[in-house]
């Protein structure tokens, strides 16, 4: 397992490098010149030139990119071209909300979406099927701004048990979350449900039954375990799509976490705020593949011992 | 008579297919005596390993259900009792070992835990003691570093290994009756001598009843007392294992004993039953096997004949008008088959 760990983390350097050429060459991409955009309209040629000699942007390509990890490597993600404020600054404050949001909806939508799809595979073509995947179909058919939109009109307008944004308390979190999560949960049901009915087809499932095990222990301990390998890394990839919904949902909900500032930056062409956003969503999802990676270590004994 | 373990009636076991429902056993009757080994053969798709999941009441995720019979196991009918009784008999005094020995455990848990898990259910031991039962019962099926094993993971032992492991936890708690459906089929020839040995010194150490389904006929030769003989999902013939090979009745199973090699006859090809199995939903009129059978007269392709014993013969039964009327021929005897 060990060794299986140091491999992966080992992967994750080269990743990491690509993505960071990558984003360093966003500044670059951008149509016009990131001298003059910073300048502003009313400047002169001359304090352009000293903008740019400023920013370092007169240097070769490769010296750019040499100071700018320097940089990095020591926390600092440059100024914002709005506020004047250092980024990292910016990105922290921001950082908690959208962390106790993203992992709020994933946890939910990880253990009801493996609920409803274990419930499912048992009791494949009767009722707790029929209602388990009609949930989930609603779940991924219905667009999340109108799923937000309908939560924060039933239960913080008209029945006032949660608020309808900010990030006052914990019960700030719990409609946003739902919101997040309802896709991924759905997804996730419906996967682990055909993961589960292929599980439950293998010969080791018979191996328990023929010991006099009872149905419980041959679902919660022989064919669970086997699924859930299929299924996290489903999970893991899902959470590209949390990164993405966070943005819509934070809107809805007014919780001043990443994904608004990533709108508001786009909005006020704030490069170097939009650069590190990048630089932070690609790096997190990075490191949940990582994770998820791991967890397969953990799952599955064959993989674990495949590389010792 | 000797005592009876296991007696199967009139065992039917239907299967759902296309809205309507195909029998894979349909009134099946044998019976095993305590200690004794009884063979199960016939080709692929006889019906021999729904038999196998009817007795252990294992047809969940099947289509398959016992439409009829009983299947009387010391005298209890197991096809009436509830499941959480059959639960006690499983993995107990009934145990069951499988054709995959690849697949057959759980490859994310380790060997003494699935081990352990039926010696905790019916002995009722403690977790500590149940680990060193289950060392015991791995080194009892001749495995090495027994010690070792009990925390490896099955991917990490070869086919025999895994089978011998198979073995111990079927054996684990001492079962009056062992089912094993194809045990060395899917293993390497000198490894299933070995399993073969294994399985017949456990079986007189502990006078284990054993029903053993194979479609090798080598096998049966090797370690069965009695055969019964099984066709389309019927029984068509069930003989002491000395007499079935002397002097098999039913043509099917002269056909079956024609198609095994023989070391010192030069064949430039070899015997073979020609023709399949009948589907399921498509059943001949008469006698299954008529339209394969190099005997078959007009009377077989009209009524199918019971399963009746064989004139002259103790202990012996066969399905085939051949066996059951003096003149080959047949035909002026139905007043004596209806009445049996």
């Amino acid at each position: 397992m060990g060794r299986y760990a140091l491999q992966r983390l080992l992967g994750v350097i080269p990743l990491m490098f690509v993505v960071s050429v990558l984003v360093f060459m966003f500044i670059h991409l951008i149509p016009g010149d990131p001298a003059r955009l910073v300048a502003g309209k009313e400047a002169t040629l001359e304090e352009i030139n000293g903008i740019r000699a400023q920013l370092g942007l007169d240097l070769p390509l490769w010296q750019q990119y040499l100071s700018y990890m320097g940089r990095l490597l020591h926390g600092d993600l440059g100024t914002s071209l709005r506020s004047g404020l250092p980024v990292s600054d910016m990105l922290m404050s921001r950082l908690t909300p959208t962390l106790i949001l993203t992992f709020m909806s994933l946890g939910w939508a990880l253990i009801i979406g493996l609920l409803i799809g274990t419930l499912s595979a048992v009791n494949r073509n009767k009722w707790p099927d029929y209602v388990g995947m009609l949930t989930a179909i609603s779940g991924i058919s219905v667009p999340g701004f109108w799923l937000g939109l309908v939560l924060i009109q039933i239960f913080s307008v008209q029945l006032g048990w949660f608020p309808t944004g900010g990030v006052d308390s914990w019960k700030s979190y719990i409609l946003p979350s739902i919101t997040l999560g309802a896709g991924i949960m759905s997804m996730l049901a419906r996967f682990s449900r055909s993961s589960m009915l292929e599980t439950m087809r293998e010969d080791y499932i018979r191996t328990g039954r023929s010991k006099g095990l009872r149905e419980v222990i041959v679902v919660g301990r022989h064919a669970l375990r086997n699924s859930l390998i299929q299924v996290v890394t489903v999970a893991g990839l899902q959470f590209g799509f949390l990164l993405g919904g966070s943005v819509m949902v934070e809107t809805v909900f007014s919780i001043p976490g990443l994904g608004r500032l990533l709108v508001d930056s786009i909005s006020f062409r704030d490069y170097t705020v939009i650069q590190a956003l990048l630089l932070l969503f690609a790096t997190q999802f990075i490191l949940i593949n990582l994770i998820v990676d791991l967890l397969y270590g953990v799952l599955n004994p064959k993989i674990r011992y495949a590389s010792s | 008579m000797a005592s009876r373990l296991l007696e199967v009636e009139d065992l039917t076991t239907e299967f759902r297919r296309d809205g309507g429902s195909v029998k894979a056993v349909s009134g099946i009757n044998f019976h095993i005596n305590k200690g004794e080994v009884l063979g199960l053969v016939g080709e692929s798709g006889c019906g021999k390993s729904v038999t196998s999941l009817s007795i252990m009441r294992l047809l969940k995720d099947t289509p398959g259900r016992i439409a009829g019979g009983a299947v009387r196991f010391e005298g209890t009918d197991l096809t009436r009792i509830q499941e959480k009784e059959m639960r006690k008999f499983r993995g107990n005094e009934l145990a069951m070992i499988f054709q995959e020995p690849m697949t057959s455990l759980n490859p994310v848990l380790r060997i003494g835990r699935q081990l352990e898990e039926p010696i905790m259910l019916h002995l009722g031991y403690s977790r500590k003691r149940a680990r060193e039962h289950a060392i015991h019962m791995l080194k009892q099926v001749g495995i090495p570093r027994a010690e070792d094993v009990v925390d490896e993971y099955p991917h990490q032992l070869s086919g025999g290994m895994r089978q011998r492991v198979m073995i111990a936890m079927a054996m684990s708690c001492g079962p009056k009756l062992l089912i094993a459906d194809e045990p060395t089929t899917a293993l390497d020839v000198t490894i299933q001598a070995q399993i073969l040995d294994l399985m017949k010194r456990l079986k007189e150490e502990q006078d284990m009843g054993m029903l053993l389904i194979t479609h090798d006929l080598g096998v049966v030769a090797e370690m069965c007392d009695r055969v019964v003989v099984m066709y389309a999902g019927r029984v068509v013939e069930e003989a002491s294992v000395k007499d079935l090979f002397e002097n098999p009745q039913h043509p099917y199973t002269r056909g079956l004993i024609q198609s095994v090699p023989k070391l010192r006859q030069k064949v430039r090809r070899l015997a073979s039953i020609q023709g399949n199995v009948p589907d399921l939903s498509a059943m001949p009129p008469g006698c299954k096997f008529a339209p394969r059978c190099a005997h078959v007269m007009q009377q077989c392709l009209e009524r199918e004949p019971e399963l009746l014993p064989v004139a002259g013969q103790t202990e012996r039964t066969s399905r085939c008008w051949l066996t059951q009327t003096d003149k080959a021929e047949g035909g002026e005897d139905d007043g004596r088959y209806t009445a049996g």
